[in-house]
């Protein structure tokens, strides 16, 4: 066992994930598994075959045949268990082992443990750690500990799904006898599995089991290696061990490069997310010296290289697509109408008469579509506004929507300044900032024109003043903003000084045209 | 690329997603104890609905009806992807990009559902999720979703009071995971297996063992020292 050639990515999974992954190495080799499982299923099938025919025992062939066929299993396993760890799935050699292997799992072929609940989870124990007797148990109760339950819900799940496809088959079978034969040959396909109890039938059935085992053993052996193997890699961290390992790896393959790269070798550097963690202890880290460029020589190609290449071997990147479609073929010429001559009046006249409700029904439609257009055209005013319009482009009817809500015309007096320095004067400083600010806000959008976007916050509104007056104008309101934003976001109340300047200088930016 | 049971989808943010699809067994087994609930729920409702003779057998159809076609449905709307069974069983469903189900692609994938159940007992269905790359049955692969393992929360981080020794040598972010997964796991393994997993580390960290690693999986976390 070589951990460091391991072709899945190992980490701790949950149970039922780990019977998935199972099922993807299954998958990833699943020509090989195939081949195997022919090789060694079809000679036993065709034993029970024998026994149908020739014995008197043709009840019990089935039950010959699903019990050894495990042995099938045992090879399933070798070839999973090596791909595992970076051998090939070599077919041969596992066809050549099948004796022996069946010879270790002797347990689960020739005794009454055939009937094991977790079989697909005990076998790997027996075969691929060559344990028996009262090791195999000890070591069979640390599995089962943990994984026992699993192993038994997965043999229950497999079985019914190998019952399921069973009759899963026999109703496609039926299914595909056409109509007129369903009285005759549907009835005898049907007694076949149900009625019939003659060689025939019994062979069909055996047939049909075979059939549903085939397309989902291997997938049951594989849900148990892989609840085995995410076992193991949970009791003993392999998952660790590879990754450490890997780390040498780097380590050795880097030294040559190192010696280069000394010259540039920035500090240790930890997690970004703990560097800014180490401010008070920042002696144990090495700090960055004082004229590190920044990252120049920081990632060696060495380093980074590896990551390049997943990236590029990721199927983000390299994706082929076979896209499919129809597409007309437009004929040079119309194909002739055969005159249909037996047309009778009837026929011609309902024809006319379809043709005449279709017509109807296609006017019908399109004066719909008038309709709605005409209903989206009448109410524009209503869902203009949603989709980013102005319904009207005059400066005075626009209305502004701040971050709080609407700002009209009637929420400010009349004389604004004046009312600023009252409430000011009397103690009131927020309401008189706030005044000052959709005042300001009020001014700029009537008297300059400056657009807004909706639920525009200060910050919005000093961008667009910003962007759609001058300097003056919208430097003076950048200043107005500062001071109500201090007041009411950050509860700093500015002194007269900064305020009064404001109120006498409004006058020269903003309310010449009120 | 390592084979893993993890589909991963890269948002236009650059964040990597790990979707953990699941396979045939749990989805079964999910399927079984919603097939129980509502046998159960029928059954009852049946016993209850006959003593109102004909208009308790027309709503008991109705509600056959409603059981049949939107019992998944309504669960995976309104109960984050997950039907009582799915959710026993830890299972999801999800957008195969990775967001939340809508009532489209639901609809969809329990419509179709009708398909994966031919010719009886799930056939078709059980025959998808073995070929389909990401476990899919036809259903899914309509509707575009797919069954992941709900996330569980993790219980991480400090592994124990050993002091936190600040680590020196340059690592990839994955390195040092390895080490910080190594603190939380140490008193998981037996004694002499942490020291056989701390000596493979030797060649990089100079007399790197169990309690040392354990010091700088502490400070990677962000451990430090009282003093």
């Amino acid at each position: 066992m070589n951990l460091e050639n391991v072709t899945v990515e190992m980490r701790p999974r949950s149970e039922w994930e780990a019977t998935d992954f199972g099922a993807r190495m299954i998958r990833r080799d699943a020509a090989a598994i195939y081949t195997v499982w022919f090789a060694v299923t079809l000679p036993l099938l065709g034993v029970a075959m024998a026994v149908v025919f020739f014995t008197p025992y043709a009840a019990y062939a089935l039950l010959l045949y699903w019990w050894f066929e495990p042995v099938a299993d045992g090879a399933i396993l070798r070839i999973i268990s090596r791909r595992l760890f970076g051998e090939d799935a070599n077919v041969r050699a596992t066809l050549r082992a099948v004796p022996v292997l069946a010879w270790k799992n002797r347990l689960f072929l020739f005794t009454p443990y055939r009937l094991h609940f977790a079989r697909s989870v005990a076998m790997p124990v027996t075969q691929l750690e060559g344990l028996s007797g009262a090791a195999r148990r000890a070591r069979s109760k640390v599995l089962n500990l943990k994984i026992f339950n699993y192993g038994v819900g997965i043999t229950a799940a497999y079985e019914h799904l190998v019952l399921a496809l069973y009759f899963g088959i026999i109703l496609i079978g039926y299914a595909l006898i056409p109509d007129a034969y369903v009285d005759t040959l549907g009835n005898t396909w049907m007694d076949l599995f149900w009625l019939d109890s003659s060689r025939v039938a019994t062979a069909a059935g055996l047939l049909v089991f075979y059939a549903a085992q085939t397309a989902l053993q291997p997938w049951f052996v594989g849900a148990g290696f892989g609840l085995y193997i995410n076992c193991r890699t949970q009791l003993e961290a392999w998952d660790i061990e590879v990754a450490f390992r890997r780390m040498v790896q780097r380590r050795a393959g880097t030294v040559a490069a190192a010696v280069v790269m000394a010259m540039f070798v920035a500090p240790a550097v930890v997690l970004p997310g703990t560097a800014h963690a180490q401010e008070t202890d920042a002696v144990e880290a090495e700090q960055p010296a004082e004229d590190d460029p920044g990252f120049a020589g920081f990632w060696s190609d060495e380093d980074v290289r590896p990551a390049i290449e997943s990236v590029m071997a990721s199927d983000a990147l390299d994706t082929m697509e076979t896209v499919e479609e129809w597409q007309r073929i437009r004929k040079d010429e119309p194909e002739k109408e055969t005159p249909d001559r037996d047309t009778s009046v009837l026929e011609a006249a309902l024809e006319s008469l379809f043709d005449l409700v279709s017509l109807m029904v296609e006017f019908g439609l399109w004066i719909m579509v008038g309709v709605l257009l005409l209903i989206v055209f009448l109410t524009r005013n209503r869902w203009l506004p949603y989709v980013g319009f102005e319904t009207s482009t005059r400066p005075a009817a626009r209305r502004i929507y701040l971050a709080g809500g609407e700002l009209t015309a009637d929420q400010l007096p009349d004389d604004i300044i004046a009312e600023v320095l009252n409430a000011w004067r009397a103690g009131s400083k927020r309401e008189a900032l706030s005044l000052l600010y959709r005042g300001s806000v009020f001014a700029a959008v009537t008297e300059h024109g400056v657009r807004l976007p909706r639920s525009a916050t200060e910050g919005a509104c000093i961008r667009a003043v910003a962007a759609q007056t001058d300097t003056a104008r919208s430097g003076f309101f950048r200043r107005i903003v500062h001071v109500w934003v201090r007041c009411a976001y950050g509860d700093q109340e500015p002194s007269d000084d900064a305020v009064l300047p404001l109120c006498s200088e409004w006058p020269q930016h903003f309310g010449q045209v009120r | 690329m390592l084979l893993d049971t993890a589909y991963n989808i890269g948002t236009p943010e650059g964040v990597e997603l790990r979707l953990p699809v699941a396979g045939l067994a749990p989805r079964s087994l999910a399927w079984l104890i919603d097939a129980l609930i509502k046998s159960a729920t029928l059954t009852v409702l049946s016993i209850f609905l006959q003593v109102f003779g004909d208009l308790g057998g027309g709503i008991y159809l109705l509600i056959v009806f409603v059981l049949l076609w939107f019992y998944n449905v309504l669960f995976e709307i309104l109960n984050h992807g997950a039907t009582p069974g799915k959710r026993a069983l830890g299972l999801r469903v999800m957008n195969a990009n990775g967001t939340p189900v809508g009532w489209s692609g639901s609809l969809l994938r329990n419509l179709v559902r009708f398909v994966d159940v031919l010719p009886g007992c799930y056939a078709f269905g059980c025959v998808s999720v073995l070929l389909s790359k990401q476990f899919q049955r036809l259903g899914d692969l309509a509707a575009g979703t797919i069954v992941v393992y709900a996330p569980k929360t993790q219980a991480s981080g400090k592994s124990d009071s050993t002091p936190p020794v600040p680590l020196k040598a340059r690592m990839t972010l994955d390195e040092q995971q390895a080490i910080v997964s190594f603190g939380e796991r140490a008193n998981l393994l037996n004694e002499e297996r942490a020291e056989e997993l701390a000596a493979i580390l030797t060649p990089v960290l100079e007399d790197a063992d169990r309690a040392r690693l354990l010091g700088h999986a502490n400070w990677l976390i962000g451990e430090r020292s009282a003093s």
